[in-house]
């Protein structure tokens, strides 16, 4: 009698429960394993000519935020993101925006539409954006002072998050696991 | 540069090699794998590289290593216990055809069974509870005493009925044999509980088993409607397959299943430019940049024009009348909207509020390219009016700068519709739309 049992419950149960558990997780989620890690060196041409190394931001932490003007979710925390801008700009922290698979025209349209005045320029290739591992759009990363990345959000970010991160980056405190919001898989 | 990117996913697809993927990141990562090959890195250094950054999950065949060690050896191994059961089945199954073959049965019981078939007069069934094996005894009996009357009749050869006569007779003794090995019950009782005591576990094992499949179902109904809705997400509106019309061009009558195309039209007013390429992502883009821009002004007429443009690609005809109806709750006149109402009226069959509202369009502005095409096209489909057809393709062609394309194919079916008309209307069978809905832009 228990043996009959065995075939449904010590098989078939498995197998269901190996489907339950592919059908509820995200396919698209890929988790990264840059958290914690040196963060990846980079210069960044800017729009308006000049250049960002990531080398010479030591002793800042950085916001480095990854955008396209195609990309819904970063035009919806472009104003929010230019707001934390202007309240952390004097506590040490730079942020900068990293645009890619974009047209230049459209790039520096978005940018003066939300009025946005940190830096930002085009990562042509999105050799950046591979080498932090990007694969939605906002992607976001945050640094510390001595070039660790202590936290990725993929997804739009909101303003406590923002904030929280940040501080905790300032205090270089790493966070445990990356952070998700609504993002669109880059093209 | 390909075996390299044919180990690595690609991290925007389902299931897409870096190599096999058409999509914009992917082409930006072979051009990696390109740039570290010339300066000298080894596959395996290329690797590890997009593993550091990406994880395992980027390598397309897991490492042979933790969990991943699962996946390569868990085939095999399931393989392996298949192979073991269905041999132990096997086993099991000759054995039992061999304890039944004939050859095993003892002569002095076979002999036994065949005299006994012919003397003893069994009680009548139901006089006396029998047992399994007792039942199965009387049963042969009564058979071989019936292929020993067939014989006897002639209906049967002697070499058919010896072979019978030994089957049965075989079966018949092992069945003896097990009574005598195991006599059950030995003194059947008359109105004792003998028969109740021996049925009431194999009925409480048959309930057992009924009552554990109808729990095992239940739970797996219930997981199945659990995660299922758990994990299905809603597709976009305006998003039918990701493929399905995109690949099999199954646009509405006349329009391009072109999503630039449509767009193109939509913006210039001008029938579809097929040079752009339709990719899902960016229309979902779109979509989403529609819905930001409606959220913040529910009055964007232009966003509105562009989803309903949308809707109508994707066959959201109800949608996108809609859409349209709002723009035209902002701007009575607008050209488009009215345009486009008249072409989804007009291709559901709806003729003469399409060609009105054409006309309304007509009047604000004679050369408006898409009323005129539209018109055209209703007329020719629709009313197999192909001199009106003509007249106003004719206009569009005359007053419009159409890309080269669209005007190779409004002056195609303008070469069709003069034919049309040229031939009789009788001798010509049903009007044949041309060659493919989506072409005929």
């Amino acid at each position: 009698m228990w043996k009959k049992l065995l075939v449904p419950f010590g098989i078939i149960v498995p197998i269901v429960a190996l489907l339950a558990f592919g059908f509820t997780r995200e396919a698209r989620e890929i988790p990264s394993p840059i958290i914690g890690k040196q963060a990846p060196a980079f210069t960044l041409t800017l729009f308006d000519g000049g250049t960002v190394r990531l080398e010479e931001l030591r002793g800042k932490v950085v916001f480095l935020n990854f955008w396209a003007s195609w990309c819904p979710p970063c035009r919806a925390e472009a104003r929010m993101l230019e707001a934390a801008w202007q309240a952390y700009k004097d506590r040490d922290v730079v942020f900068v925006g990293a645009n890619i698979q974009d047209q230049d025209a459209n790039a520096r349209e978005f940018l003066k539409e939300f009025g946005v005045t940190y830096p930002n320029g085009v990562d042509r290739g999105s050799r950046i954006a591979i080498d932090y591992g990007v694969w939605g759009l906002p992607e976001t990363f945050i640094i510390d002072r001595n070039g660790r990345i202590t936290y990725k959000h993929v997804g739009g970010i909101g303003w406590p998050i923002l904030t929280t991160r940040l501080d905790e980056a300032l205090q270089g405190v790493a966070s445990a696991a990356e952070g998700k919001g609504d993002y669109r898989s880059i093209r | 540069m390909r075996e390299v990117a044919r180990e690595l996913r690609c991290p925007v697809c389902q299931n897409l090699s870096v190599a096999d993927s058409p999509s914009e990141l992917a082409q930006e990562m072979r051009g990696v794998i390109r740039e570290r090959l010339r300066a000298g890195q080894t596959p395996e250094e290329i690797k590890a590289y997009f593993v550091a950054k990406y994880g395992d999950w980027i390598l397309l065949s897991p490492r042979p290593g933790g969990i991943g060690w699962l996946v390569w050896v868990g085939p095999f191994a399931g393989a392996a216990a298949g192979l073991l059961v269905a041999g132990f089945a096997i086993r099991r199954w000759s054995r039992r055809r061999r304890d039944a073959a004939p050859g095993a049965a003892d002569p002095a019981l076979l002999e036994r069974a065949c005299r006994e078939a012919l003397e003893k007069e069994e009680p009548p069934p139901g006089a006396m509870p029998r047992s399994p094996l007792e039942t199965e005894r009387v049963q042969l009996y009564a058979a071989l005493r019936e292929l020993e009357f067939d014989y006897r009749a002639g209906k049967l050869s002697a070499e058919d009925h010896a072979e019978m006569r030994r089957d049965l007779g075989a079966r018949a003794a092992t069945v003896l044999a097990a009574l005598k090995s195991a006599p059950p019950i030995p003194a059947p009782e008359p109105g004792s509980s003998s028969a109740g005591a021996s049925a009431p576990p194999v009925r409480r094992r048959r309930t057992w088993r009924l009552a554990a499949g109808a729990v095992f179902l239940l739970a797996f109904g219930v997981a199945l409607a659990v995660f299922l809705s758990a994990s299905l997400r809603p597709r976009m509106e305006g998003m039918g397959s990701p493929t399905g019309d995109f690949l099999t061009g199954t646009g509405p009558g006349g329009i391009s299943p072109d999503s630039a195309g449509t767009m193109a039209q939509m913006e210039t007013g001008r029938p579809g430019d097929e040079a752009a390429g339709a990719m899902p992502g960016p229309i979902l883009a779109q979509i989403q940049e529609y819905r930001a821009r409606l959220a913040g002004n529910p009055r964007d007429v232009a966003a509105l024009l562009g989803m309903a443009g949308l809707n109508f690609q994707r066959q959201n005809l109800k949608e996108a009348i809609d859409y349209y109806k709002r723009v035209l709750d902002i701007d009575p006149g607008n050209s488009e909207a009215l345009a486009s109402i008249g072409l989804i009226l007009g291709g559901a069959g709806y003729v003469d509020p399409a060609l009105s509202a054409f006309d309304r369009v007509l009047a604000q502005n004679p050369n408006d390219p898409l009323a005129l095409w539209s018109k055209g096209w209703i007329l020719y489909e629709k009313k197999q009016d192909y001199a009106g057809a003509i007249q106003a393709w004719e206009k569009l062609l005359a007053t419009s700068r159409l890309a080269p394309e669209d005007m190779d194919q409004v002056a195609s079916l303008l070469i069709e519709a003069r034919k049309k008309l040229a031939a009789p209307a009788g001798a010509a069978p049903a009007p044949v739309p041309p060659a493919a809905p989506s072409g005929s832009r």
